[in-house]
């Protein structure tokens, strides 16, 4: 396993840190991209480790510092939406040069995930995605779960004067939720996405955690919610409600590699297309 | 247009960003500060290295043994590692640029680090709100710890589930790390150094620490206080690169 520099853009000012696996024979591409405003190897170094325990086993693992974030100047007048599409298309450019036309993964936590949804929307070299807190639908029972887990947890009773004083005076505040900062994908963007995934017989690794409560708390409500038939079976789910949305806990860290690592072995033949039944 | 590169047998990660003037002979080390500080302060160490470059000035970051993009993991770090880190950026960056004065920049812990670094062709060593004393860093890092734990307790209590007994540690230091960092500290007076510590900081109390000279970038940041927020510090980093530029 070694590591290099990865540059794309037209000016290759887009920076980004390639990690190469010993084997390269049909090893897919894992793209990591940035965590909200977070450079490229964070948070908590999760993207490097992530990158490096892939290549180990076999995947060529890219982190970008798309436009604006870590190392890579911002594109001044273009919307998000606009700027990622067009460092995407830089990067497969550049992926291409250098290593051939190979099969993709997505890596994304938070934005990093949104982004990952959009591009797989209209990207069909995506063959998988690994999600950390990715939007979700609702499935007709998660409002019965949501209250029924707040009727039946004491701590809220006990609370309860604090969640009405909080009510009231949120009631004249103007929410700042952190996903108001993200440019989430739209519903037809997620539609698309795992509707292309069905049918190219992708694999997604989705997590939830604790940031995810407010619209997702119970595994497999994703796959359930997108009402597509087969999503259940390419689509792996893991919810962590005590897990906090950047990792900051080692332990938990060290979870999420398990897991991927995981999941990394048991689809590398598919993704290679030396599986037995692709 | 950062170059990036490896150095110390592959093992460091380091980020050059040539000076406007190839000629120069002045060159930036920047010493980054370490686990939260950093990720908090890694786009505004990016940009101050890119305003440094653009006013003649040669940059080179780099990322310490065991964090950011450098190989190893913290469990097996040491302090000598951090030591050597610095001293071989250095002495890449002179053989990059043929830079013959050396500013060393350290912010935060990497301050504490950069102060015990010695060689011939440092000029001066600037400091952005260092941390004075290992031990005072390692009860930040504790602090933290124990901020991220209260804080699943209290997840682990609106989610109604049973709270997790684990370790509630960013990373895992050794034992041997956390015992080498509580001896290392900065003297303010220090006379061992002929180059002299100049300090910006965004604590009005630093003052009171004694260092010669001490600048208050005029704005307080909140450093001590563990939070996901990244920052961006214009006023500090315009103090930092009037200091840097100087002669």
């Amino acid at each position: 396993m070694r590591e290099r520099v990865f540059r794309y853009g037209d000016t290759k000012f887009g920076l980004g840190m390639v990690t190469i696996p010993d084997d390269m024979e049909r090893a897919p591409v894992v793209v990591l991209f940035n965590a909200g405003l977070l450079h490229r190897a964070e948070p908590y170094r999760m993207n490097v480790l992530v990158s490096r325990h892939l290549a180990q086993i076999g995947y060529i693992a890219i982190r970008i510092d798309l436009s604006g974030k870590g190392d890579t100047p911002a594109r001044p007048q273009m919307s998000n939406r606009e700027s990622v599409a067009l460092d995407w298309a830089f990067i497969k450019k550049s992926l291409e040069h250098e290593f051939g036309k190979r099969k993709l993964v997505l890596f994304g936590l938070c934005s990093g995930a949104d982004n990952a949804i959009k591009i797989a929307a209209q990207d069909e070299d995506v063959l998988g995605l690994i999600l950390l807190d990715p939007v979700s639908r609702q499935d007709e029972s998660f409002k019965f779960r949501q209250i029924r887990g707040k009727l039946t947890n004491p701590h809220k009773w006990r609370n309860m004067h604090n969640v009405l004083r909080h009510r009231l005076i949120s009631r004249h505040q103007i929410p700042a939720f952190a996903s108001n900062l993200r440019d989430e994908p739209t519903p037809d963007d997620l539609n698309d996405c795992c509707q292309n995934l069905i049918l190219r017989r992708g694999r997604i690794l989705a997590f939830f955690s604790e940031f995810s409560t407010e619209y997702y708390n119970q595994q497999g409500q994703f796959s359930r919610s997108m009402r597509l038939e087969g999503l259940e079976h390419i689509c792996e789910e893991v919810y962590w409600p005590r897990v906090e949305h950047l990792y900051p806990v080692q332990v938990h860290r060290d979870r999420l590699m398990d897991r991927i690592v995981q999941w990394g072995k048991s689809n590398l033949p598919h993704f290679k297309g030396t599986a037995s039944h692709c | 247009m950062i170059e990036p590169f490896f150095f110390r047998d592959e093992q460091a990660v380091g980020f050059y960003h040539p000076a406007s003037d190839p000629n120069s002979s002045r060159l930036l080390v920047i010493c980054p500060p370490l686990f939260d500080d950093y990720r908090r302060s890694f786009r505004a160490l990016s940009e101050l290295a890119i305003a440094c470059a653009d006013q003649g000035v040669h940059v080179l970051r780099f990322d310490f043994f065991g964090t950011g993009e450098s190989h190893g993991l913290l469990e097996e770090v040491t302090l000598d590692d951090w030591k050597e880190d610095i001293r071989a950026a250095i002495d890449e960056g002179i053989e990059l640029t043929g830079a013959d004065q050396v500013d060393l920049l350290g912010v935060r812990f990497g301050a504490t680090l950069a102060a015990q670094s010695r060689h011939s062709k440092i000029t001066r060593y600037i400091f952005w709100d260092p941390v004075i004393s290992g031990n005072t860093y390692l009860e930040f890092l504790n602090h933290v710890n124990l901020a991220i734990e209260l804080r699943h307790k209290k997840l682990a209590m609106e989610e109604n589930l049973a709270f997790e007994k684990i370790p509630y540690e960013t990373f895992f230091l050794s034992a041997a790390l956390r015992q080498d960092i509580s001896h290392i500290f900065i003297d303010p007076q220090e006379r061992e150094s002929s180059a002299p510590y100049f300090v910006i900081s965004t604590n009005k109390a630093a003052r009171a620490l004694g260092f010669a000279h001490y600048e208050f970038a005029g704005i307080d940041y909140d450093w001590p206080d563990y939070h996901v927020g990244v920052l961006s510090q214009k006023t500090v980093l315009e103090a930092i690169v009037r200091r840097v530029i100087e002669p």
